[in-house]
């Protein structure tokens, strides 16, 4: 074994060790995640209907950018539909290893839907934790349907890596907040200042 | 757990998304494991803190009067406003690199138009504005406030 494979392993078996569940510990975050994503976060794209074509401006780097205009209503029905049944199974452990995939697949897909607009809403992390947690074993226990054993199933390998794209993200984003703010200036709003306030939305609360 | 070339994909798979967002924030991918990072921060020199705000206006009454945002981009979230207005509502070049441009754009002019209309405007002009305005600190009085850049879109 190589220097750059020892490292590797030893990287990954760090991160293991931090972030395997306890036992039957799955089920439950199953069950937990998908209540959260139907009751708060529920996916949500018929209002697109109502949009003019004019408006279809999606980001350069998206599948909608395929694409040269919204989707017809009942495409965008279809997805909104198959997005919530494909939590529900997930919810309720229905062959919750494959509804996950296809929940992450569609949920994304009617997502980028909505962010064709320019705007782009961080939300990608969800659809890791889904994408992971596929992997897991998680449709195992608590479920109407369980998964079956399979080699594609690793709770230690998935919840590793979604620990790893939660690291980095975090890191970046950290890195960044940490350069723009802490500038030891008391005459800007960065952590110096002892000023705390709110801007409302349609302010861009950009620096004049 | 994971060999060389898996973890290079994962290691690439995280860090080509953020370096294009780094990069410029219209080349940022979707979707992708990034979080939100605005960093910027606000000049509070003098105790004078200094706010950019746009605004949406429509003729009434023969004078421009400030819309209802909200009620105005409804059904779509109001957060969506700014890069909609920047992409000028679609009706100018931003159109050019997508087809259907004449038929689109004829009915974007009639969703704006009844928008108007709907908060009591004559519905044939559309103004964008950023309001520049100053409040003092601790306070929270507002000093002062004008109107610049105004980009006015004639509908009908």
């Amino acid at each position: 074994m190589s220097w750059v494979d020892r490292h590797i392993a030893s990287f990954w078996r760090r991160v293991a060790d931090n972030t395997l569940p306890g036992r039957g510990g799955l089920g439950v975050v199953r069950i937990v995640a998908c209540l959260y994503v139907l009751l708060l976060v529920a996916p949500d794209g018929r209002w697109i209907n109502a949009v003019p074509p004019g408006f279809f401006n999606p980001p350069r780097f998206s599948v909608m950018h395929w694409f040269s205009r919204f989707p017809p209503a009942p495409v965008v029905s279809l997805l909104d539909a198959l997005a919530i049944v494909l939590a529900c199974l997930v919810m309720a452990g229905v062959r919750a290893r494959a509804s996950s995939i296809a929940f992450v697949v569609v949920g994304a897909l009617l997502s980028n839907i909505v962010c064709s607009f320019g705007k782009i809403d961080h939300d990608g992390m969800c659809w890791a934790f889904f994408g992971c947690m596929a992997f897991s074993g998680w449709g195992q226990s608590l479920a109407l349907v369980p998964d079956k054993p399979s080699r594609f199933d690793g709770a230690e390998r998935s919840l590793a890596l979604l620990g790893v794209c939660i690291g980095f993200a975090m890191s970046v984003v950290g890195v960044k907040k940490a350069l723009g703010w802490v500038d030891f200036n008391t005459n800007t709003s960065g952590c110096s200042s002892s000023t705390r306030f709110a801007a409302s939305s349609s302010c861009c609360g950009s620096p004049c | 757990m994971f060999s060389r070339g898996a973890t290079l994909l994962i290691l690439l798979g995280l860090v080509v998304p953020e370096a294009l967002r780094s990069s410029s924030p219209a080349r940022e991918p979707y979707p992708a494991v990034i979080l939100p990072a605005g960093a910027g921060t606000i000049s509070l020199k003098h105790k004078l803190l200094h706010l950019n705000r746009t605004v949406l206006m429509g003729r009434r009454h023969h004078k421009w009067r400030e819309l209802d945002m909200i009620e105005f981009m409804k059904p779509i979230p109001v957060q969506y406003f700014a890069r909609i207005a920047r992409a000028r509502f679609g009706i100018s070049e931003g159109k050019k690199r997508h087809g259907h441009a004449s038929e689109d754009e004829r009915i974007t002019r009639r969703w704006l138009q009844e928008r108007l209309k709907l908060q009591g405007c004559s519905g044939r002009s559309l103004r964008v504005v950023t309001e520049r305005m100053t409040v003092q600190l601790p306070s929270g009085k507002q000093v002062s406030s004008h109107f610049e850049r105004p980009r006015t879109y004639v509908l009908g």
